[in-house]
């Protein structure tokens, strides 16, 4: 797999940005293209920050290579850092998942003596999500400077211009308001071979880190929130240790907030007025919407209703009663870890009710793991697939469980 | 003493509230000529506490390097941050630093806090004040790793690397050597150095009394291990811009831990990277790419309790070590290890009271079988048993240890079934 060229130009499609693409090849295609481009699109105002290493390229194309199992040749040259550490990546995705293996890299390496400055600013990505505002907000010394906001990833993978659009000018009142500066980056990596390559457990943070590493010359330090806290991790929350290892000489990557709970870090957001505006937890909606249907929606909304302040937050009703909670489907562990936490943040805001509520779901979902496999597997069939669903209604919500496109 | 660096300092609390007047504080800090080793340069900081223990208000906690190191000390207050936290954590004191420290350190000071209670509710948050470095501070560009002689310290110091690790930093101090004599260290020095040309590093050798401090007071397992580690080459920061401290758990660790990777990352400065290595390496993995190095193989030392060079045969870490090299083939080769061969008996014999300790040995078990070695399997495997039937009641025998003659027989008995092991430094 190699990188063949990159280029920085003018972007075809968003007439005021610039575009990094880079023209990647595999040696077995698999059925898909032999070659395809992988760009991003940053504001012109940013342009002279962008990167004309193998930086991101490296961070951006390494678990596609592990994916396929292909070497990774690159056609410019990378940090010495980046480069250390990249093999220790490949170990850390092994041991989550043995059959990854580690793939040769071949690169030339940007100059190793001394450690090169000019970058100085701090960035967080920055979706508009609980993490998001809390690592945006919580007080420092070294304080966030800019927000970057990846369009065309993970929560907008179903997303177009207009709804990217949209986001970009919620996510830019909300930057303003708290002081910020948003850099929106938009990319197509969700439409490559990256979008195979298991965002779920393997890409995820890599794509990020791309996304960032191709402004790497204005950043000394870029913050990711916390997926998980010192409960455990997993390949799915990834670990602040991997994080870290996409660091290069200049630019740094950290986790914050490590150290909080979610529903911790829902409080301490919904103390500010402008962050509960502009909040966006939806994975579904694939726009600046928050669906209020889903999973992640539900747990938001229990907490701010604990807080009593539901009505301030974007979501589309003022009240969320007990009993629409204790309807929830909570299938997904992951899930399941964030809801345990809410039984005793509403209790100790006076809701026993919520509380009540969420153990119900909770404990009704458990019971049902084990007819699972035997539901879905009627599903498939006529009449008795729909008659499963009417069943099920009877007891809770499915919620929402897949991206549909969004409004124009 | 050399001028403060940097920029006017900011006055900064974390945390909020009144300043405090009766708090943790390290008061002053000197660099002076060591007064027990000749040619050897102390940083020494003096530290004051609001609640006395064992009737000190106040000692000095110090670090010593070879006068070649001493113009990269720093004057910053870097390395007391890290490791006066966990001890005004552990008495519930505010801490106040006379010197100014890193702002992201800072930051990344509440984090550490957050995750201390997190893991122990006991362990509640602090607060800071300190004057926080604003302007650029002077940056090292080296990288050095702590190397102890152990698999972890070998493991990364041999492993291919884009970027070199340039010094090896051995701490008479630490708790493998927290005991040792003067002449012991010394020949352990001169083993690490051997390896350090041999694979053309810079061993640096340095000493801090931390341990017996306070700090050694505090839970070091679960808590403040990283914190005292880590601080040792802080006070060298001004050389350094990347510190590696080799993990001792992998990604599998969920728990707590003194030295865990999250927190010790969060030692880090906008001048220098702290961070771990070879998380995601298991024992067994780390081993056998050490022991296939004739230049590790001579030096290495696994042993907590020996207080020198060699290692005891007859504790956990020793026991475990033994069996990998053995079932390698290699135990002969380890000079360390001296030149008893592995009793069979002595592994079926383990007492593994160490809940912590016992995956490793479960990779034990399916290793020793897949290389032929199932006596070795077999030992271990009995061990295990044993040790998990004995759980429910090991509290009881703990109380019946303390009491005479009870404990005695207790003891005796105990000896009938297993091995007592080795669980605390040996007499130097």
């Amino acid at each position: 797999m190699r990188l063949l060229r990159i280029d920085i130009d003018r972007s075809p499609d968003h007439p005021t940005a610039t575009r990094l693409s880079g023209v990647v090849r595999y040696d077995d295609p698999r059925g898909g293209p032999a070659e395809e481009t992988y760009w991003y699109d940053v504001p012109e105002a940013f342009a002279s920050s962008i990167s004309d290493s193998g930086n991101p390229w490296l961070a951006g194309l390494l678990p596609v290579a592990v994916a396929l199992g292909e070497p990774l040749v690159l056609s410019r040259p990378v940090d010495p850092l980046l480069l250390d550490n990249a093999p220790e990546q490949m170990r850390v995705w092994q041991f989550w998942s043995p059959e990854r293996k580690p793939v040769a890299i071949e690169a030339d390496v940007l100059e190793a003596t001394g450690w090169p400055g000019g970058a100085s600013r701090t960035a967080s990505f920055f979706s508009g999500g609980i993490d998001s505002f809390h690592t945006a907000l919580v007080p420092r010394h070294v304080p966030v400077d800019d927000l970057l906001l990846v369009l065309g990833t993970f929560d907008l993978v179903s997303g177009h211009d207009a709804s990217y659009e949209r986001v970009r000018a919620k996510m830019q009142a909300a930057a303003d308001a708290i002081g910020k500066t948003l850099v929106p980056v938009t990319t197509n990596q969700m439409k490559t071979r990256m979008a195979a390559s298991d965002p779920k457990h393997l890409a995820g943070g890599s794509m990020l880190a791309a996304a960032a590493l191709a402004l790497e010359r204005r950043y000394a330090r870029v913050m990711i929130s916390a997926a998980a806290d010192p409960r455990g991790f997993d390949s799915a929350t990834g670990h602040p240790y991997l994080t870290a290892l996409r660091s290069t000489r200049r630019t740094r990557f950290v986790e914050e907030g490590f150290g909080c709970s979610r529903v911790a870090k829902t409080e301490a957001v919904a103390r500010n007025g402008a962050a509960l505006a502009a909040l966006r937890v939806c994975f579904m909606s694939g726009d600046e919407t928050n669906c209020g249907e889903c999973v992640k929606c539900l747990r938001t909304m229990v907490a701010l209703e604990a807080l009593g302040v539901l009505g301030d937050a974007p979501f589309g009703r003022t009240s969320l009663p007990a009993s629409r909670v204790a309807r929830v489907t909570v299938a997904d562990e992951r899930e399941r870890y964030y809801y345990e936490e809410l039984p005793a943040f509403c209790r100790e805001r006076g809701r026993a009710d919520l509380a009540e509520a969420v153990e119900r779901a909770l404990a009704r979902s458990r019971r049902h793991d084990r007819f699972r496999p035997f539901v879905r597997w009627l599903r498939r069939f006529p009449v008795v697939g729909p008659a499963t669903h009417r069943l099920e209604a009877l007891v809770q919500d499915k919620g929402r469980v897949d991206y549909r496109p969004p409004r124009e | 003493m050399s001028a403060a660096r940097g920029g006017s300092p900011r006055r900064a609390r974390r945390g909020g509230g009144a300043w405090h007047t009766r708090a943790m504080k390290l008061e002053r800090i000197d660099i002076a000529p060591s007064p027990d080793r000749p040619r050897w340069t102390r940083l020494t900081g003096q530290v004051r506490y609001d609640s006395p223990q064992d009737g000190k208000d106040a000692e000095a906690y110090w670090y010593e390097f070879p006068d070649e190191f001493a113009g990269s000390l720093t004057t910053g207050g870097d390395p007391w941050l890290a490791c006066l936290l966990p001890v005004a954590v552990e008495i519930g004191e505010p801490l106040v630093l006379s010197r100014p420290v890193d702002p992201q350190m800072l930051d990344f000071a509440g984090d550490r806090m957050a995750i201390w209670h997190w893991w122990n509710p006991r362990h509640a948050p602090v607060r800071i004040e300190a004057d926080v470095e604003a302007g650029p501070r002077e940056r090292g560009t080296r990288t050095v790793s702590l190397f102890s002689g152990g698999v972890d310290s070998f493991y990364t110091a041999l492993a291919p690397r884009a970027l070199p690790i340039d010094d090896l930093l051995v701490i008479h101090g630490a708790f493998d050597l927290m005991y040792a004599r003067r002449a012991a260290f010394e020949r352990v020095q001169a083993k690490l150095q051997a390896a350090a040309d041999a694979l053309g590093k810079v061993l640096i050798p340095s000493a801090t009394n931390l341990l017996h401090t306070r700090l050694g007071t505090t839970d070091l397992a679960y808590m403040s291990q990283g914190s005292m580690m880590g601080s040792v080459p802080l006070a060298l920061e001004r050389r350094y811009a990347r510190i590696l401290i080799p993990s001792s758990v992998d990604l599998n660790w969920m728990d707590a831990w003194g030295t865990h990777p999250v927190t010790d990352a969060m030692l880090s400065t906008t001048g220098t990277i702290v961070a771990e290595d070879g998380l995601a390496a298991r024992r067994i993995e780390k081993t056998t790419f050490v022991a296939r190095s004739d230049v590790a193989l001579s030096a290495l030392r696994v042993c907590l309790f020996t207080g020198n060079e060699s290692n005891c045969m007859r504790c956990e870490k020793c026991l475990r070590a033994a069996i990998t090299l053995e079932t390698m083939g290699v135990l002969e080769r380890a000079a360390a290890f001296g030149t008893a061969k592995l009793d069979l008996r002595r592994v079926a014999r383990m007492p593994l009271g160490d809940t912590d300790a016992r995956h490793y040995y479960e990779e034990l078990i399916v290793y020793c079988r897949e290389r032929g070695r199932d006596d070795l399997s077999e030992a271990i495997a009995r061990s295990l048993a044993r040790a998990r039937r004995h759980d429910p009641f090991r509290p009881l025998v703990r109380r019946l240890r303390k009491l005479p003659v009870i404990g005695a027989v207790a003891r005796w008995l105990e000896s009938r079934v297993h091995d007592p092991g080795v669980t605390w430094h040996l007499p130097q």
